[in-house]
């Protein structure tokens, strides 16, 4: 990896040891690569892909009166790939655009063309924490291509188009080192590896279905069941129970009763005449009482 | 008929016993007071997917939790007057509180794991109304505004939920204008966006990268466990004093 990734991941490295290491190899073996996620959560998206610039990928010592500019092609990932040039055989760079290629279909376009970033002006990615210095960290280091949403509507559009991509389709990526002076295409990098943007699938085909239900759930679920049911049972039983012992006891009861009628006459017998007079206001039964143990 | 009284013990055990469900029975009712106050506010949630049995399980308990507290205050009465004809009452009010109780634990839990068992249903629930010109859409538009803008979250598990999946939020903007709701962007003291262009691009300083589905989940989550795990004690309990109290109507 190289580029920023690289450049990410290897923040705690001392900076003197960057230059050494990026300019070690070639263009010839690098390719554009993916934008860090740090940078760019949602990448690549379903229209547009953000790569990183090429940051010391050309091997070239910069003469301070000559300016390079970097055109960055796209192609969708076919077989024809390894054929497809990006130079004239006068070592021009191609100006092919997006509607005379079908999109990158059958052969590169030029998606975008900015400044040869300066090797000495590498990242620096302790500023990444500061707010103020995102925004021009971003434009600085990574181009973003599909961005331009309106360059093929307006037909007065000039200059290079970058219109969205397609969705679901792998795309490579090459940067080639134009010598803004002679014109002629001076380095290149290798086509990157097929990316393919974004597909988006419909919402209704979630599947909402909750799956396996949760312990506590079963627990709570059966354990309630079953208390509820043996808190009936137990209920029925003490209802039954107490009706049967209750009818017991009623019986027993009746017995005392018949075991005190027995008795009580012979108490009440002798004092019999003498209460007569007192109870004359007695209840109609309780007068019966006394008329059947008079029969006694 | 109250000539045999019972042994001390068992009228000692069972006073305690209510007057331990008496107390809970309160508990219960305030805690479930609490929940259908939805502290949270995450009912629209509920309300939209058509059940909100998590709240029904509330309501419920509410009734329960007070008839708990009357019953057993009832009860005590019951045992302290040796009185079969109140016991009797007492236990048969008892039991379908407990039924009732029962039926609150089983079904907030049970609609809990429906909800948030994992996060489709809900992302599913996003995509569909955010943004959507219904009543429904309008109340979870209002809802998810909300929650991302005060829990400093993006879609259900992250920002890539509106990339990812069509949506009636990406039938109205398309990605290239924007990926996800504008209100995903941190924002400074002013509420403006800290950088709208960074945000589109998905830096992570400039967007809130987690999903709100952490802070969705331990709210209904929050909500069931006081419902159906206090509930859940509360009938743990009660069950021997009930059966207590059955025997002790059984020698009465």
């Amino acid at each position: 990896m190289r580029g920023l990734d690289s450049l990410a991941s290897g923040v705690s490295r001392s900076s003197s040891d960057l230059p050494s290491v990026l300019f070690a190899s070639p263009a010839m073996d690098l390719e554009p690569q993916l934008a860090s996620i740090t940078f760019a959560t949602n990448n690549p998206t379903l229209t547009t892909i953000t790569l990183e610039k090429p940051f010391c990928m050309f091997n070239v010592s910069i003469p301070k009166n000559v300016s390079y500019q970097v055109n960055l092609y796209v192609m969708v990932n076919s077989g024809s790939i390894w054929n497809a040039a990006v130079k004239d055989n006068r070592s021009f760079p191609i100006n092919s655009t997006f509607q005379e290629t079908a999109g990158g279909q059958t052969a590169p376009y030029k998606a975008a063309s900015f400044i040869l970033p300066p090797c000495g002006d590498l990242p620096n990615l302790d500023k990444v924490g500061d707010m103020s210095k995102i925004a021009e960290i971003m434009s600085t280091y990574l181009v973003r291509v599909g961005d331009n949403t309106y360059c093929l509507l307006d037909p007065n559009f000039e200059g290079t188009c970058n219109p969205p991509l397609v969705r679901a389709t792998e795309y490579r990526f090459k940067y080639v080192l134009v010598n803004t002076s002679s014109g002629f295409v001076e380095d290149q990098t290798l086509w990157s590896q097929p990316i393919q943007t974004n597909q988006i699938s419909p919402y209704l085909e979630i599947d909402t279905w909750p799956g396996r239900r949760s312990g506590a759930m079963i627990v709570i679920t059966s354990i309630l069941s079953s208390l509820v049911f043996f808190l009936l049972l137990g209920f029925v039983a003490a209802v039954i129970f107490s009706f049967v012992s209750m009818g017991s006891s009623d019986l027993e009861t009746q017995h005392e009763s018949q075991i005190s009628q027995e008795v009580v006459p012979k108490a009440q017998g002798t004092l019999e005449t003498s209460y007569s007079s007192v109870n004359r206001r007695q209840s109609l039964d309780q007068a019966e009482v006394y008329t059947s143990k008079l029969q006694d | 008929m109250a000539a045999e009284k019972g042994s001390p013990a068992v009228v000692g055990l069972l006073v305690f016993g209510n007057i331990i469900i008496l107390l809970s029975g309160l508990a219960l009712f305030a805690e479930t007071v609490w929940v259908t106050a939805d502290q949270y506010r995450v009912y629209p949630l509920l309300g939209v997917s058509g059940k909100d049995d998590v709240f029904a399980g509330a309501w419920i308990a509410i009734f329960t939790g007070f008839s708990l507290f009357v019953v057993a205050s009832f009860g005590i009465g019951a045992v302290l007057c040796y009185s079969r004809g109140m016991l009797l009452t007492y236990l048969v009010l008892m039991l379908i509180v407990y039924v009732f109780e029962c039926a609150s634990c089983i079904t907030s839990y049970t609609h809990r794991d429906y909800m948030v068992s994992n996060p489709a249903l809900i992302t599913k629930q996003m995509l569909t109304y955010y943004n959507a010109p219904t009543s429904q859409g309008r109340e979870l538009t209002r809802f998810w505004n909300r929650v991302m803008i005060e829990q400093q979250c993006c879609g259900t598990s992250g920002p890539l939920d509106w990339v990812s999946f069509t949506s009636a939020f990406r039938k109205a903007i398309s990605e290239a204008e924007f990926p996800w709701p504008p209100l995903c962007c941190r924002r400074d003291a002013n509420f403006n966006p800290l950088s709208e262009e960074g945000c589109k691009l998905g830096y992570q300083d400039y967007l809130f990268t987690k999903g709100c589905f952490d802070h969705i989940g331990h709210a209904i989550d929050s909500y069931t466990w006081g419902i159906s795990w206090f509930g859940f004690a509360i009938l743990m309990w009660t069950l021997p004093v009930m059966l207590l109290a059955m025997y002790y109507y059984t020698i009465l």
